[in-house]
């Protein structure tokens, strides 16, 4: 049964420090939210104080309508799977997935049968007389997240769930993650700091910075229309090329200049947006750049730094005046390194951020809709 | 055919030793502030501990001072027999054994509940103040621990007869008394050690995953739970490996306390090898009878030590060496 759970003004502080600042959020049931944000955002905190972990300093939190700032993790319907597992090392896997259910005073029958079915559901069967440390680090994550799953609770907490797995195993773990979610429907809180994980999981995602909420949307939205040039540059892998650039108007014509040399003419309705603002964050993310010229693109000139051949695709590099560039480029291409190039950037596609503040002055939403 | 096979093989053998050498020496040179600074420790165990065991050969022999170690007829077992037929030896052994056991019995889990019992303070002034007093006894000398036990329990102005006298009860002299001296000689050992042992327990509970606890939470675990599933079954290696170490020094119980502590009239229950060996060897000058006591005690306790090591690396995977 997925609840919703609602946090309005929300506060936590450790002595005069302020970890989260008054923030409020409203998930649905059956949500798969995902809080993302560089270290020291806020996100655990906010986490553990809808898990009941941490008291709140301020606000409320609700979940299911009931308000649970006073109740004990354990009375408010979540279960949490932690970063490092959190097993018990002198416990059989089964020992483990039935710890809540065995304090809870359920008859072996009934504990038996919650076991069996959280086993079969992250096919844990074969290991369930196994000790944690004959467990693999996926093996061992399969198991915290089965212990969650037997509590059957209204919303799952999950607390940088991957982070201790390599590449490889965290592809798969994200993927079982996402079948879990399709099978149960369960509202899901999951806290990373990996914006991959959060763009491939989540039905929405909160970006946090500073114990305050950046902008929350669908992943698409947070893509596309990032408010600030830090969300710009912490969605995508490689994430948005954001230079500082200087504004020139010469008559009805606006340009901005890049790297101190290159001038690109920017559009009327990015004329009228920036509106005398001189101190500007240009952004152009890495698939809007290209090696030919097509409709509505616009040169500028550097030289090739670096390489990355990651098979299907390549990621040049490229040095444009002050300023680096990063381009996706065909896995077989046949730039090389440090030999001119002319990049052709989509100017229906560039984002303009005010300098000081960092927010979104201009991007045509039409473009990418 | 055979010597053009030996001979490259002595060839590539000798360099190989010889800079096997060359690495040790290399390896000295370079680490030679180490060496210096361990260099003390060797020198008191080559004095103290090896040089001695020369001396051990009078277990066997008839000694004479006037004949010296080298002099002295050998006479085979016959003071391990002497021993054996004695009844204070066997009394020793038997009092060694009995104060060994209710010390492991009864000493062991009071560092263990004290550990937890510290782990569950949260206020940090309290807490660093109940381990700075759970400490201090252990760095009080024993000479003085004595003095206060026997002042403690004094007939005439002990705080205990006091307080039995203010009851209307008579009052007991503990200390000559040999039904009583176990019990004192235990406790006042737990209060002295105790806290001291607690710290290598507390260190274990600090090294639990905090995500263990908070996991617990989210379950349902009272704090109690937590003590008894988490916290004991976590730290059971650390238990294990010290009591399996006690185990291998069961034999040893030290005779300062002991001496500082016991009379003639609680011999009975008091006597212990080591105050066996100290009445003998140095107040009877029977010095090759207490050789034999003393060889006969340190045997049984490297068996214990090896015996005991086999079982933890058994149990725990881990051991002393």
């Amino acid at each position: 049964m997925a609840a919703n759970v609602s946090l309005r003004n929300v506060a936590k502080h450790f002595g005069a420090v302020k970890v989260v600042d008054n923030i409020s959020l409203e998930i649905e049931p059956g949500e798969f939210v995902v809080l993302v944000g560089p270290s020291g955002c806020g996100k655990s905190t906010t986490l553990r104080l809808v898990a009941g972990l941490e008291q709140i300093s301020d606000g409320t939190i609700s979940i299911d309508n009931r308000v649970v700032n006073n109740l004990a993790p354990k009375d408010r319907g979540v279960a949490m799977v932690f970063q490092n597992y959190a097993l018990y090392p002198h416990l059989t896997v089964r020992d483990n997935i039935s710890f809540g259910l065995r304090l809870g005073r359920m008859s072996k029958a009934d504990i038996d049968a919650e076991v069996t079915r959280a086993a079969s559901i992250l096919e844990l069967g074969p290991l369930l007389d196994r000790r944690p440390s004959d467990l693999s680090g996926g093996q061992r994550q399969r198991v915290a997240m089965g212990r969650a799953i037997v509590r059957n609770p209204s919303v799952f907490l999950f607390d940088e769930p991957l982070s201790n797995l390599d590449a490889k195993l965290r592809t798969q773990m994200r993927a079982e993650i996402k079948r879990l979610h399709s099978r149960l429907r369960n509202t899901v809180i999951y806290v990373t700091h990996d914006q991959l994980e959060a763009m491939t999981l989540a039905d929405r995602i909160v970006v946090m910075r500073g114990g305050v909420i950046e902008q929350m949307g669908t992943p698409k939205e947070l893509f596309d229309a990032p408010v600030s040039s830090f969300v710009a540059g912490f969605m995508g892998s490689p994430p948005m090329n954001l230079t500082p650039c200087s504004v020139v108007s010469n008559g009805d014509a606006t340009s901005v200049t890049l790297g101190g040399t290159e001038k690109l003419s920017l559009p009327p309705a990015a004329r009228e947006a920036i509106n005398g603002t001189e101190q500007l964050t240009f952004g152009v993310r890495p698939e809007d750049i290209r090696l030919q010229p097509r409709e509505g693109t616009q040169p500028i000139n550097g030289l090739v730094e670096l390489v990355e051949p990651l098979g299907g695709e390549s990621l040049v590099h490229v040095r444009v005046g002050d300023d680096l560039f990063v381009m996706r480029a065909e896995g077989r291409t046949t730039v090389e390194s440090d030999r001119p190039i002319t990049l052709h950037l989509d100017m229906q596609r560039i984002y303009l951020f005010d300098r000081k503040g960092g927010r979104r002055v201009y991007h045509d939403m039409e473009a990418t809709s | 055919m055979s010597g053009a096979i030996e001979s490259p093989a002595t060839f590539v053998k000798q360099p190989v030793r010889a800079s096997k050498w060359g690495e040790v020496i290399e390896t000295m040179r370079r680490d030679w502030m180490l060496y210096a600074m361990l260099a003390p420790a060797l020198i008191w165990f080559l004095i103290f501990m090896y040089k001695p065991m020369y001396g051990l050969q009078i277990a066997f022999k008839h000694f004479s001072a006037f004949k010296g170690i080298e002099g002295s007829e050998w006479i085979g077992f016959a003071h391990f027999m002497t021993l054996f037929h004695s009844d204070q030896f066997l009394r020793a052994i038997s009092n060694t054994l009995v104060i060994s056991f209710y010390s492991l019995i009864l000493a062991a889990p009071v560092p263990i509940l004290l550990a937890l019992m510290i782990n569950e303070v949260h206020s940090k002034g309290f807490r660093k103040t109940v381990q700075t007093v759970l400490y201090l006894p252990h760095f009080i000398s024993v000479v003085i621990v004595a003095g206060i036990v026997i002042a403690f329990l004094s007939p005439t102005t002990g705080l205990v007869n006091t307080a039995l006298r203010a009851l209307g009860l008579e009052q007991v002299y503990f200390l000559t008394r040999p039904e009583w001296f176990r019990g004192i000689y235990i406790s006042s050992g737990i209060w002295k050690e105790a806290g001291f042992d607690s710290i290598i327990y507390l260190a274990a509970i600090m090294g639990i995953n905090p995500a263990l606890y908070e996991s617990a939470q989210v379950d349902g675990a009272t704090r109690w739970q937590m003590i008894w599933r988490i916290t004991v079954p976590c730290i059971l290696p650390t238990i294990a490996v010290l009591l399996v170490i006690r185990l291998g020094h069961i034999l040893e119980v030290g005779y300062e306390y002991i001496v500082l502590l016991y009379q003639p009239s609680t011999y009975e229950t008091a006597d212990v090898i080591s105050t066996y060996i100290y009445r003998l060897g140095l107040q009877g000058a029977r010095y090759d009878l207490a050789a034999a006591a003393g060889i006969f005690n340190a045997v049984v306790a490297l068996i214990l030590v090896l015996t005991a090591n086999k079982i933890s690396r058994r149990i725990t995977r881990t051991g002393v060496f």
